[in-house]
C-alpha cells in the first residue's frame, strides 16, 4: 500500500528528520546516515534489491533477463497531469506558461498595429471557463486575453504555424466575425443609396453624380431647413471633401424635428458618398460624419417629472 | 572543510559553466585562422576568387517582406551580428537561470555575488537565525558564506535523493517576480510549481481544492498508462513529498499545511525567519532576486541530477520504489469521507514495515 | 593572501564591493542662528555625503543593483537613461531598501568637468575692480600639506590641514570638550613645550656665539633648569601677546581670523601668520576636504583650444548660463544677478547695479516673453571649494570675440509680429508669434561688437 502516499518517501523523510534534530550541526553525516542517501550503494547490494523486487522466490539464483515489455507495462506511480497541479487551476497555469514561452521565444517578430491584425473572437469568460472547467478570475483570463492579443499582432505573413495553431485553442467555435454584409455599389442608373438615423428622424439619400442640386423631400434645402446651421450640417459631407458640384443629392426623410433630419441626411450622405469614393474615408471620420450618434431621448419613468427630474421634495 | 576545497572547486567550477564550452569551440574553429590580418593584400583577391572565402563573416541578409518590416536596429543586429569579438569571463545575469550550478560547483564567492549574505535589518532578526549569522554591517545582519553553502548542499542532497525515489516535489516562491525562477526550477527537476498563491487547504482539503485537477498512472519510465481510469478519477488529492518554499514568510500556510502532513520542506531563511518552520533551512537571503535565482537553480538542477539516476535505473529494470498492485483501496477511502487521519492510520505498519525493509537494503 | 586567522567567509566579505562602500560623511551643518531656517528636504546637499552607484545596464533591467533587494525600476530605470543612486540604508525595519537618485552630484560633477576648469585655491574676487585674482593650484608641493606631510618641514611651506580644531568655528560646548582633551594631555605638551624652550635657548645661544665670534662648533648643548622652566612659564603667563604664538605651535591650531580693530589697543593672545594654504581659509576656516575637493586634477588654466576652422583660441567655448535671479531690489537690498552655470549658482560679475547698454535680455528684470526662460553666454575663470565644501565658481560674460567662432548668438528677443497681420491673413495654418526672426540682424550686431572688441 505503498504507494498511495506516493512512494512513502513522506515517512522517510520524517526518520531523516528525526536524525537532523539529534545533530543538526553535522549536515553531511546527517545525510550520510539518513536511510534514504545511499548514492554509493554498492553495486551487489542493488542486485540483490533488485532481485527480491522483481523475481519471484520459486526462481533460481541467477536472475532472469529483464523483460522490458513487461516492465512497462507495470503501473508505477500515480503522478499530477501537470506540473501546476498543486495550484488547483493546472490548466489555465499551463495555458498562460505556454503563451508566455511563444511570446518570448517570438517576442523579435515585426508585429503590425492592433487594427491591421486578424479579427479574433476569443472564448468569453464564461466559455472558457467551462473549456478548461477551472473557475478561472476574471483579472487573469484578462491577462490571458492581452498575452493572445500580442501573439497575434505578429505580422501574419511571418506568424509561425506553432503560434497559429496555439492561438486556434482559444477560438470560439463558428467564426462570429466571418459575417460580413455585401459591400454596397452603385446601381446601374448611377444611384448610391445611404441611410442614417439621428434623433428620431431617419434618411434616405439617393447620391448621383450631377451639379449640386439637393432635394429634400421633394422641396429644396432652403425651404426644408430655414436655418443656416442645418442647411450646412445636411450637406457637410461634400462640403468638407469640396465634393458640393459633383453630386445630387435626393433626400427622403422622415420624423423628429429639424435638427434630427438635418443629422439624419449627413450620415446618410457621408455613407452613399463612400459608396461613391471609398477613399475619402478618413477624411468623413475626421469630419465627424460616418460616426453614428447614438443617443436618444430618455424615456419618462413613473415617479419623476421627466427622465431624472424629481418632483420637488415637500416636507410635509 | 571549505577552505581545503576552495581552489579545487573554484577551478572545477571555471570548467564546468557553460561559457567555457564557447571559448573552446571558438578556439577550435578554423575559421579564425583564415582571418589573420597579416594577410598581404596581393594574395587576398586570388584566394576570394578561388573559393567563396568562409571568412566573410557577414552573412547576406534575408530580403523578403517580413525583413522589410523588421526594426532597422534589429535588421541590423542581424546582419553584423557574427561580426567583431566575443566577450567572455563576463557575468551575464541570464546565464544563472539558464544553466544553474550544480551544488558541488557552488562557491563561496558565486553565493557572495549573488547577495546571499545580505539578511535583514537587525531590530528584525530572528534569534534563532543567530548560528547562522556572521556579523553586522550597516545595519544588516550577515549571514554566514560557509553556513549557507553547507545548508544548501545538504537541502540539494535531499532533493536529488526525493527525486530518485520518485517523489513530488513541489517549488513554491509566489513573491513577484520569482515566477520564471520557480518555473525554470520545476522544469528542471521534473517536478511542480506555485508562483501564485498557494490556496490554503490544498493539503489539508484537497479533495475539495485540488480533486477536479487531471492526475495520470505512469510507469517506471514515465510513461503514461491509460488503465483504471474510473478509480483514478475516484482516487483522492495527490500531496507532495517535498516542498521546496522560496519565501517562507509569505507562505506559513503552506508550511503549516506541510507540517500537519508529515511533508518535509525546504525553505530559504533570511534573518527574520522562523527556522524551526521548515525542516532544511537554507539561511540566505530571502530578497534578491538573484540570490533566489541561484539557491532555486542549485536545487532544481539537483532534482534533475536525482531524476536522470532514476530513469536510468528503470532504463535497466529496476525501481527506485515499490510498484503499485491494483487501484482498489481509494473506493474504500472514498466511502470514508473522513478522509486523511483514518487512512494515514491504516497506512502507517505497512509503511513502517516497508521503510524498515529499505534500512535493511 | 589574507591572514590565515581570517575565515573564509570574511576573507571574502572585506574585499567585497558592498563593503568597500564608504562611510557617510557628516551632513554640512545648518547655520547656528537663532532665526527660523526653512529649507527643502530634497534639495541638494552642498557636497556629496555618500558613494554613488551604478550597476550594469543588463542587470539594471532585472532591477539588480547588488543589494539587499532589486531596486524598482520605476523609480531607476525608467526615471532616467543612466540612473545613478545612492544607498541610506541597505535595510530598514519596514523591509524597505532606502535609496534615491544621486543624479545630483553626479551630473553637476559631469558639466564641471566639461567646464575643462582647473580648481584653484579660494581667493577674494573684487567685483568693483573686476581684477581676476591670480590662479593658485591647490596641488603646488608647498601649499599641497597636512600635518602629517613631508613638505611641511621646507621653511614657508602651508597646509590645507592642521591636527588641531578652528577655535574661531566652535561652540562654546565644543571649545570646553577640547579644553579637557588638551588638560588630559597635560604631561605630553609640558614636554613638548620643554623641547620648544630649548630650541629657543639653542637659538639664541647660537645667535649670542655668531655676534660674538666665537667658535660654533664648541658650543655645549644648552641644559635647561627645572627653573629656569618654570621662570620660563611665568613669562608666558604674563605676557598673552608672547604665549599666542606658542599655544598656536605646540597644539597645531589653524590660525583664526584677524582680531577686531577695536582690540587691537587692548591685551590679546596673538596669533603667528597664518600657515594656511589660502589667506581665505583663515577668514573662514579651514577647508572640509582637498581644496581641489576632487573635482579637477589639472593644474593650470595653460590649455589651448583649437578650433576647427579657426585654429587655436584664446577663450574656450562659453557656456550657456541660466538667469537664475536677476538682478534689483530683494528684501530693501539691491543685489547682483544670479546665474546658474554648469548647475552651480553663480553671481554675475559684470552686472552692476546701473543699467547696461546691450545686457543680455531678462538680467536686469524678469522677462516672461522670453521662452524657456533667460539665458546667456559666459566663460567661467576660476572655481574654488570654500571651506564649507560648496563649489564657488567666478565667471565674465562671453566677449563677442569668444562666441564668434561658435557661432553663438545671445538670446533675442521675440520680434515684433502681431496678431492682427496672422488675423487678417487666409492661411490655415497657425503660426508661432513667439518664433524667432530672420538671422540678419544678429549677424550684423556680431560683427558689429567684433569691431568694438578690436577697437579697444
Amino acid at each position: 500500500m505503498a504507494w498511495q502516499s506516493p512512494n512513502g518517501l513522506v515517512h522517510a523523510m520524517h526518520s531523516i528528520r528525526r536524525a537532523a534534530q539529534l545533530r543538526p550541526f553535522l549536515q553531511r553525516s546527517v545525510i550520510s546516515a539518513s536511510p534514504i542517501s545511499s548514492p554509493s550503494t554498492p553495486a551487489g547490494l542493488r542486485q540483490r534489491m533488485s532481485a527480491r523486487g522483481y523475481a519471484t522466490e520459486l526462481e533460481p539464483v541467477a536472475a532472469a533477463p529483464i523483460n522490458l515489455a513487461e516492465f512497462q507495462a507495470k503501473p508505477a506511480r500515480i503522478v499530477p497531469a501537470s506540473a501546476a497541479y498543486f495550484s488547483g487551476s493546472p490548466k489555465f497555469i499551463d495555458h498562460m506558461l505556454k503563451l508566455e514561452a511563444l511570446l518570448a521565444r517570438y517576442a523579435s517578430l515585426p508585429t503590425v498595429s492592433p487594427s491591421e491584425a486578424p479579427r479574433m473572437a476569443w472564448f468569453k469568460l464564461l466559455q472558457f471557463r467551462d473549456v478548461v472547467g477551472e473557475p478561472v478570475p476574471t483579472k487573469k483570463y484578462k491577462a490571458l486575453v492581452k498575452l493572445l492579443q500580442r501573439l497575434n499582432r505578429i505580422n501574419p505573413s511571418v506568424a509561425p504555424e506553432e503560434v497559429r495553431s496555439a492561438l486556434s485553442l482559444f477560438l470560439r467555435p463558428g467564426n462570429p466575425y466571418g459575417i460580413k454584409p455585401a459591400p454596397a455599389t452603385v446601381d446601374e442608373q448611377g444611384r448610391a443609396r445611404g441611410k442614417g438615423k439621428r434623433k428620431a428622424s431617419s434618411a434616405v439619400v439617393h447620391l448621383v453624380e450631377g451639379e449640386g442640386e439637393v432635394l429634400v423631400n421633394g422641396k429644396t434645402l432652403n425651404e426644408v431647413f430655414p436655418r443656416l446651421h442645418d442647411r450646412e450640417s445636411a450637406v457637410w459631407p461634400l462640403r468638407c471633401t469640396s465634393r458640393l458640384d459633383k453630386y445630387n443629392v435626393w433626400a427622403t426623410v422622415q420624423g423628429g424635428g429639424v435638427t434630427g433630419q438635418a443629422e439624419a441626411i449627413t450620415l446618410a450622405v457621408a455613407r452613399a458618398l463612400l459608396v461613391h469614393e471609398p477613399g475619402l474615408k478618413p477624411i468623413l471620420r475626421k469630419a465627424g460624419v460616418i460616426t453614428v450618434d447614438a443617443r436618444r431621448v430618455e424615456r419618462k419613468k413613473p415617479g419623476h417629472v421627466k427622465a431624472r427630474k424629481m418632483p420637488t421634495w415637500v416636507k410635509r | 572543510m571549505i577552505v581545503r576545497q576552495l581552489c579545487v572547486r573554484q577551478s572545477r567550477q571555471l570548467r564546468a559553466l557553460p561559457r567555457q564550452s564557447r571559448i573552446l569551440a571558438r578556439f577550435s574553429s578554423t575559421e579564425t585562422t583564415f582571418q589573420t590580418p597579416v594577410q598581404t593584400p596581393i594574395a587576398e583577391p586570388g584566394s576570394r576568387l578561388e573559393t567563396p572565402s568562409p571568412s566573410v563573416a557577414v552573412p547576406e541578409p534575408v530580403r523578403s517582406d517580413a525583413n522589410k518590416d523588421l526594426d532597422k536596429g534589429l535588421a541590423r543586429k542581424i546582419q553584423f551580428h557574427s561580426l567583431g569579438s566575443d566577450v567572455t569571463g563576463v557575468y551575464l545575469p541570464k546565464s544563472l537561470l539558464k544553466y544553474p550550478p550544480k551544488a558541488t560547483d557552488v562557491t563561496l564567492e558565486m553565493l557572495l555575488a549573488s547577495q546571499t549574505h545580505l539578511g535583514h535589518s537587525t531590530s528584525r532578526w530572528n534569534p534563532q537565525n543567530s548560528r547562522y549569522i556572521f556579523g553586522i554591517r550597516e545595519g544588516v545582519h550577515i549571514i554566514s558564506l560557509d553556513q549557507t553553502a553547507a545548508y544548501l548542499r545538504r537541502a540539494a542532497k535531499v532533493v536529488e535523493e526525493v527525486a530518485a525515489r520518485g517523489g513530488l516535489i513541489l517549488f513554491a516562491g509566489t513573491r513577484k517576480g520569482q515566477k520564471r525562477i520557480v518555473v525554470t526550477a520545476a522544469e528542471l527537476a521534473q517536478g511542480y510549481h506555485i508562483f501564485e498563491r498557494w490556496i490554503p487547504g490544498s493539503l489539508t482539503n484537497g479533495e475539495q481544492i485540488l480533486g477536479h485537477c487531471e492526475k495520470k498512472i505512469v510507469n517506471g519510465l514515465d510513461d503514461e498508462m491509460k488503465i483504471w481510469q474510473e478509480e483514478l478519477a475516484k482516487y483522492r488529492s495527490l500531496k507532495p513529498d517535498l516542498v521546496v518554499c522560496l519565501n517562507p514568510i509569505e507562505n506559513v500556510v503552506l508550511l503549516h499545511e506541510c507540517g500537519l502532513n508529515n511533508v518535509p520542506t525546504i525553505g530559504i531563511i533570511d534573518t527574520d525567519a522562523d527556522p524551526t518552520r521548515v525542516t532544511y533551512p537554507i539561511p540566505a537571503n530571502d530578497d534578491s532576486l538573484r540570490s533566489v535565482t541561484l539557491i532555486a537553480g542549485v536545487l532544481g538542477r539537483a532534482g534533475q541530477a536525482g531524476q536522470e539516476r532514476r530513469l536510468k535505473e528503470a532504463r535497466e529494470g529496476r525501481l527506485t520504489y515499490q510498484a503499485m498492485d491494483k487501484l482498489s483501496v481509494p473506493a474504500e477511502e472514498k466511502e470514508s469521507p473522513a478522509g486523511t487521519p483514518s487512512a494515514a492510520t491504516t497506512e502507517e505498519p505497512t509503511r513502517k514495515s516497508r521503510t524498515k525493509d529499505e534500512d535493511d537494503d | 593572501m589574507a591572514t590565515a586567522r581570517l575565515s573564509p567567509t570574511a576573507n571574502l566579505l572585506r574585499n567585497s564591493r558592498l563593503f568597500a562602500l564608504p562611510q557617510a560623511l557628516t551632513p554640512p551643518p545648518t547655520p547656528p542662528t537663532s532665526r527660523t531656517v526653512s529649507e527643502s528636504e530634497t534639495a541638494t546637499l552642498p557636497h556629496p555625503i555618500r558613494a554613488s552607484i551604478v550597476t550594469p545596464a543588463s542587470s539594471l533591467a532585472r532591477g539588480d543593483w547588488g543589494l539587499k533587494r532589486p531596486l524598482p525600476t520605476k523609480s531607476t530605470s525608467e526615471k532616467s537613461s543612466r540612473p545613478v543612486v545612492r544607498i541610506n540604508a541597505l535595510d530598514t525595519f519596514e523591509h524597505i531598501t532606502d535609496f534615491e537618485s544621486a543624479a545630483d552630484h553626479t551630473v553637476t560633477l559631469e558639466k564641471f568637468q566639461e567646464l575643462h576648469m582647473p580648481m584653484s585655491l579660494p581667493a577674494k574676487v573684487n567685483y568693483a575692480t573686476t581684477i581676476v585674482p591670480r590662479h593658485q593650484s591647490p596641488f603646488e608641493s608647498h601649499v599641497d600639506n597636512t600635518h602629517t606631510s613631508q613638505g611641511r618641514e621646507v621653511p614657508g611651506a602651508r597646509q590645507f590641514r592642521h591636527s588641531g580644531p578652528w577655535l574661531a568655528g566652535q561652540t562654546e560646548a565644543e571649545f570646553q570638550a577640547y579644553l579637557k582633551k588638551v588638560r588630559k594631555n597635560k604631561p605630553e605638551i609640558m614636554q613638548k613645550l620643554r623641547g620648544y624652550f630649548v630650541a629657543k635657548r639653542e637659538a639664541e645661544q647660537k645667535k649670542q656665539a655668531q655676534d660674538n665670534g666665537a667658535d660654533m662648533e664648541a658650543l655645549e648643548p644648552v641644559e635647561v633648569t627645572d627653573e629656569e622652566f618654570q621662570d620660563y612659564l611665568k613669562t608666558l603667563r604674563t605676557n598673552p601677546s608672547s604665549l599666542g604664538p606658542v599655544v598656536f605651535e605646540l597644539l597645531d591650531l589653524p590660525s583664526p581670523p584677524a582680531v577686531p580693530s577695536y582690540r587691537i589697543g587692548g591685551k590679546y593672545y596673538q596669533s603667528p601668520g597664518t600657515k594656511l594654504s589660502s589667506a581665505e581659509y583663515a577668514v573662514s576656516g579651514p577647508p572640509k576636504t582637498h581644496p581641489s575637493a576632487g573635482l579637477s586634477y589639472s593644474r593650470s588654466h595653460a590649455l589651448i583650444y583649437n578650433h576647427p576652422k579657426h585654429g587655436p583660441q584664446t577663450y574656450q567655448r562659453p557656456v550657456e548660463a541660466r538667469i537664475l535671479r536677476p538682478k534689483g531690489r530683494f528684501k530693501g537690498k539691491t543685489s547682483k544677478a544670479i546665474a546658474g552655470v554648469a548647475g552651480i549658482a553663480v553671481e554675475d560679475l559684470n552686472a552692476m547695479t546701473f543699467v547696461e547698454q546691450g545686457a543680455p535680455a531678462g538680467l536686469a528684470f524678469f522677462d516672461a516673453s522670453l521662452s524657456g526662460g533667460a539665458k546667456y553666454w559666459v566663460t567661467p575663470i576660476r572655481a574654488s571649494v570654500d571651506s564649507d565644501g560648496r563649489i564657488g565658481l567666478a565667471s565674465y560674460r562671453a566677449s563677442a570675440t569668444a562666441k564668434a567662432p561658435y557661432d553663438i548668438d545671445s538670446q533675442k528677443k521675440p520680434g515684433l509680429y502681431s496678431i492682427s497681420d496672422v488675423a487678417r491673413g487666409g492661411q490655415r495654418v497657425v503660426p508661432r508669434l513667439d518664433g524667432q526672426r530672420g538671422f540678419q540682424a544678429d549677424t550684423e550686431e556680431v560683427a558689429r561688437n567684433l569691431m568694438k572688441n578690436l577697437g579697444s
